[in-house]
């Protein structure tokens, strides 16, 4: 393990704060976890992301580095050990176009899924289901989307491993159908069996708990 | 210089298009330009970008790379010359960091503040200024966001001193205030001044006009696009 001062300012359940410790984990890189209260963020947080005051931040010798997409090519091209991108430009621009594609059209969707109801929730969960489809093409034929090694797309796209079923849960939907979606089902299972990956994932029913508060915010029906 | 077989299919008047000739250009990379109709698209651009369908697309040894930041990315890796993204990790991280900024807070706030109406403009513009107020603190004393040379991030800004000016005018509004954001103007000033910057803008004019009919297009149902404020 590489000691190096590097902190990671996250909340428990985000899916965006556990891409960065899958990454640091990936490439053995010690680090500091410091969990913070979203609803009652710290002065610290505030400073080291004064422009959209969330996590993850990462601070790697004093310096904060935010957003989880910025972070993850922050880490991949500080630490050279397990490189998480390809090294063809071509295959790193597939990689960012289907991360970019993920994160607007699958969790967009995802996230309004858990938070509604009704014919709105319906709506969402199908644009979901679509961006899936399309993830499907992607990931047949391979172990990861990396290839036979985990990267940078299989720790963008992990959330729907482990968040997903959670969502489905909370918002009495399904999105991640084994029967439409077996190439995606088969890589979830392929992508929670690597250790790195299954030994840092938060608690599953602590996370329960938390999305079906923020669901009754905003739906308290 | 360097015949590559280099593509850009292109929308004269889509500023996301312009930052890939932009990065081409600094760079002396030679390409083809291949208009688009965005309103009428080619079977071309369908095959290309069958997932989102649209423009820019870069064609480079036959292979498409669509979304711009990510052509700007591939340009800057496959041809090292004129440099964009800075060396350093923590400056590259700033760099994407303000693209995305502004490409989340501000494009889409100003291109709303110009086809909304009554409170939802007021509500456009305040998003619009806040964020050009952030990206004034990052430019102070400097000549380019990139330093004393155009890099990714003023490339990626560019499209603020052009387009913002003419939605400004089509919208009858203000956003870049010149006594509030004065190292933003002066900074725009150095951009479109730029020798390859300037040979590539498309005529304000013509920009006026299509922007004219884009508010009448698009003003009755802006309200589908306040949910990206």
């Amino acid at each position: 393990m590489i000691r190096e001062d590097v902190k990671l300012f996250n909340f428990h359940a985000s899916p965006f704060g556990q891409r960065v410790i899958w990454a640091l984990k990936l490439k053995g890189v010690d680090y500091e976890c410091i969990e913070e209260d979203i609803f009652n963020k710290s002065n610290l947080l505030l400073e080291l992301n004064p422009v959209h005051k969330k996590v993850p931040v990462l601070v790697h010798r004093n310096k904060p580095i935010a957003e989880s997409l910025v972070i993850l090519e922050y880490i991949d091209e500080t630490w050279k050990q397990y490189p998480l991108m390809p090294q063809n430009p071509y295959q790193r621009a597939h990689a960012r176009f289907w991360a970019n594609f993920a994160e607007q059209k699958l969790l967009v969707a995802a996230r309004i899924a858990r938070l509604s109801s009704g014919e709105e929730q319906g709506k969402a969960v199908n644009e979901a289901r679509e961006a899936m489809e399309k993830i499907e093409e992607e990931i047949k034929g391979k172990k990861f989307f990396g290839g036979d090694k985990i990267g940078y797309l299989d720790i963008v796209i992990g959330w729907i491993s482990y968040w997903i079923p959670v969502w489905e849960e909370v918002g009495s939907m399904k999105i991640l159908d084994p029967l439409k979606f077996p190439a995606i089902n088969a890589w979830i299972t392929n992508f929670l069996s690597h250790p790195t990956i299954n030994d840092t994932l938060p608690q599953r029913d602590k996370m329960v708990v938390y999305y079906h508060s923020r669901r009754k915010e905003v739906s308290p029906s | 210089m360097g015949s590559e077989d280099v593509k850009v299919l292109c929308f004269w008047a889509s500023p996301f298009s312009l930052r890939v000739e932009w990065a081409l250009k600094l760079k002396g990379v030679d390409y083809e330009y291949i208009e688009q109709d965005v309103f009428n698209k080619s079977t071309l651009l369908l095959e290309l970008n069958p997932i989102h369908k649209k423009v820019p697309v870069l064609v480079h040894a036959s292979k498409p790379i669509v979304e711009s930041f990510v052509i700007l990315e591939y340009i800057d890796e496959t041809w090292k010359q004129h440099p964009l993204l800075p060396h350093d990790p923590y400056q590259r991280a700033h760099a994407r960091f303000w693209a995305n900024f502004a490409e989340n807070k501000l494009l889409y706030a100003s291109f709303i503040a110009m086809v909304a109406s009554g409170d939802d403009t007021e509500k456009a513009l305040n998003v619009a200024r806040d964020s050009v107020e952030k990206i004034e603190q990052e430019i102070k004393g400097k000549k380019f966001f990139g330093g004393d040379n155009i890099g990714y991030l003023d490339i990626a800004l560019g499209w603020i001193s052009y387009w913002i000016p003419v939605y400004e005018e089509v919208g009858s509004m203000q956003i870049l205030d010149p006594l509030r954001f004065p190292a933003i103007n002066a900074w725009m000033t150095n951009f479109l001044n730029h020798p390859v910057i300037k040979d590539r803008l498309p005529p304000r004019d013509d920009m006026v006009a299509y922007f004219h009919t884009r508010k009448k297009i698009v003003s009755p149902t802006y309200h589908d696009l306040m949910k990206y404020l």
